[in-house]
């Protein structure tokens, strides 16, 4: 054999070994560390209602699906949740704070500019929960998107509202005419056997009486310095401070981050535009955030 | 008398159909060389830019994230790829393998170009599973070839040694 054909043969072979590696590696690329960071950013939402014109979201199917992930990782050794969301839907809140809850690895929740209500319910399942002095923390509490009533307007302009629906109650919440005392404290009734069972939730998960948080679960936020002092969170400090807890609580030598994140294929993307543009789709969104 | 001479080379090399034996010892030395070099460098490229490690491929992890088997199928079929590319790039540039060169075994094809190479190295990558029906060609035909290099007119020859004597005619 000729040395230098043996050389470019060779050279050859191990180049498109490279590439080949390199580009397979690419597509089925994973997070590599011991520490999974995931991420829970904006409105906490079900996966059916993220949405991409409607700014940001957390995926609540993804996020579980993630912890999920993590924690059947071999190599993942602890948890933590970086949190920046003011909350959002009860249920998919509930649902990731379940999916906490069920981790067989040591979790750290952060929370960076504000864990409030379904972010802080998320945060309570975590072993520890840090934050910055100044992060918005708690606002612990239930309420029903506010609206405004029109009917008022409408009898001024000599507008009729007619409602086609039955029985009586089934338009309560309509804009367009006042809402009776009975169904206000029906509403007010279902608020607060949310609240009920979010103290309790709460209470459980910080190791704390229900009673001793109820004064402090009176609707409203608290600063990351008052936090502390009411026991909703255990430290002040940053992300790295963070991490290095979660090294000390998990025992891990050398902490590495993995972070944990939704994929989106320009597939989805596309699916997620096509959504947008049904016109259904379109007015219900409106209806949902007004 | 007139005395003739004439002068031979030392040896002459005649072809023969290659024996299972030395063609299997040069198959396996061929995929020492492959696993040992390329192979090695393809998964470890694979297993640094992916992440992924065999680490993973426990029952729980593979059952919730099932595209791993996916990532670990995808490596196996490249690697096959990898297997083939090595046997025909050899095989179409020096018409032996770097097992076969150690063997003293060489490719003969009625067309010495690159499809037909990668056609008779088909069944010992992508295809593996069917080698052994090919192999039958060995016992089956009458210059003890594969089926598929019986097909494709390629034949593998053994340069046996044949001292010849020098003479005077």
């Amino acid at each position: 054999m000729n040395l230098y054909k043996l050389l470019w043969v060779f050279s050859s072979l191990l180049i498109f070994a490279v590439l080949l590696g390199y580009f397979l590696g690419l597509a089925f690329s994973t997070p590599t560390g011991n520490i999974a960071v995931i991420k829970i950013y904006g409105t906490i939402a079900s996966a059916e209602s993220s949405s991409m014109l409607e700014g940001s979201k957390a995926n609540a199917e993804s996020i579980i699906k993630n912890l999920k992930l993590a924690d059947a990782n071999p190599l993942i050794e602890g948890i933590l949740l970086d949190i920046n969301s003011p909350g959002g839907s009860a249920v998919p809140s509930a649902l990731i704070m379940n999916a906490v809850l069920n981790l067989s690895k040591p979790c750290v929740a952060y929370i960076r500019d504000a864990g409030a209500s379904g972010a802080y319910l998320i945060a309570s399942a975590a072993d520890k929960i840090v934050a910055h002095n100044y992060s918005i923390v708690g606002a612990i509490g239930a309420a029903i998107n506010p609206y405004i009533e029109f009917s008022g307007l409408m009898r001024d302009y000599n507008v009729t509202y007619v409602n086609l629906t039955y029985p009586e109650h089934k338009d309560m919440g309509s804009p367009y005419r006042k809402m009776t005392e009975l169904e206000y404290n029906w509403s007010i009734d279902k608020l607060k056997t949310i609240y009920e069972s979010l103290l309790s939730t709460i209470a459980n998960n910080r190791n704390m009486s229900v009673d001793a948080l109820r004064p402090i679960a009176n609707g409203s936020y608290y600063l990351g310095v008052e936090g502390l002092k009411y026991g909703l969170i255990d430290k002040i400090g940053t992300f790295d401070d963070a991490k290095n807890l979660l090294a000390d609580l998990a025992d891990i030598k050398n902490p590495q981050l993995a972070t944990y994140e939704e994929k989106t294929s320009y597939l989805d993307l596309l699916s997620k535009l096509e959504t947008e543009q049904d016109p259904i789709r379109m007015i219900e969104n409106v209806i949902v955030r007004s | 008398m007139v005395e003739y001479s004439i002068t031979l080379p030392d040896e002459e090399l005649l072809p023969s159909p290659a024996p299972l034996l030395k063609r299997s010892i040069a198959f396996l030395i061929d995929l020492l060389v492959f696993n040992f070099i390329i192979y090695s460098l393809f998964m470890a490229v694979f297993k640094h830019v992916s992440g992924l490690s065999e680490e993973l491929l426990t029952l729980e992890y593979v059952s919730l994230n099932p595209s791993i088997l996916g990532a670990f199928t995808g490596a196996v079929g490249a690697s096959l790829v990898l297997l083939l590319a090595y046997f025909a790039l050899f095989e179409y540039v020096f018409g032996m393998t770097i097992g076969k060169q150690f063997l003293g075994l060489k490719i003969t094809a009625k067309n010495p170009n690159i499809s037909t190479f990668i056609a008779r190295n088909i069944f010992k990558s992508l295809l593996l599973p069917l080698l052994p029906i090919d192999l039958l060609g060995y016992a089956f035909t009458s210059d003890k070839q594969r089926f598929i290099d019986k097909a494709l007119g390629v034949r593998v020859l053994s340069l046996s040694h044949i001292q010849l004597v020098r003479g005077v005619l």
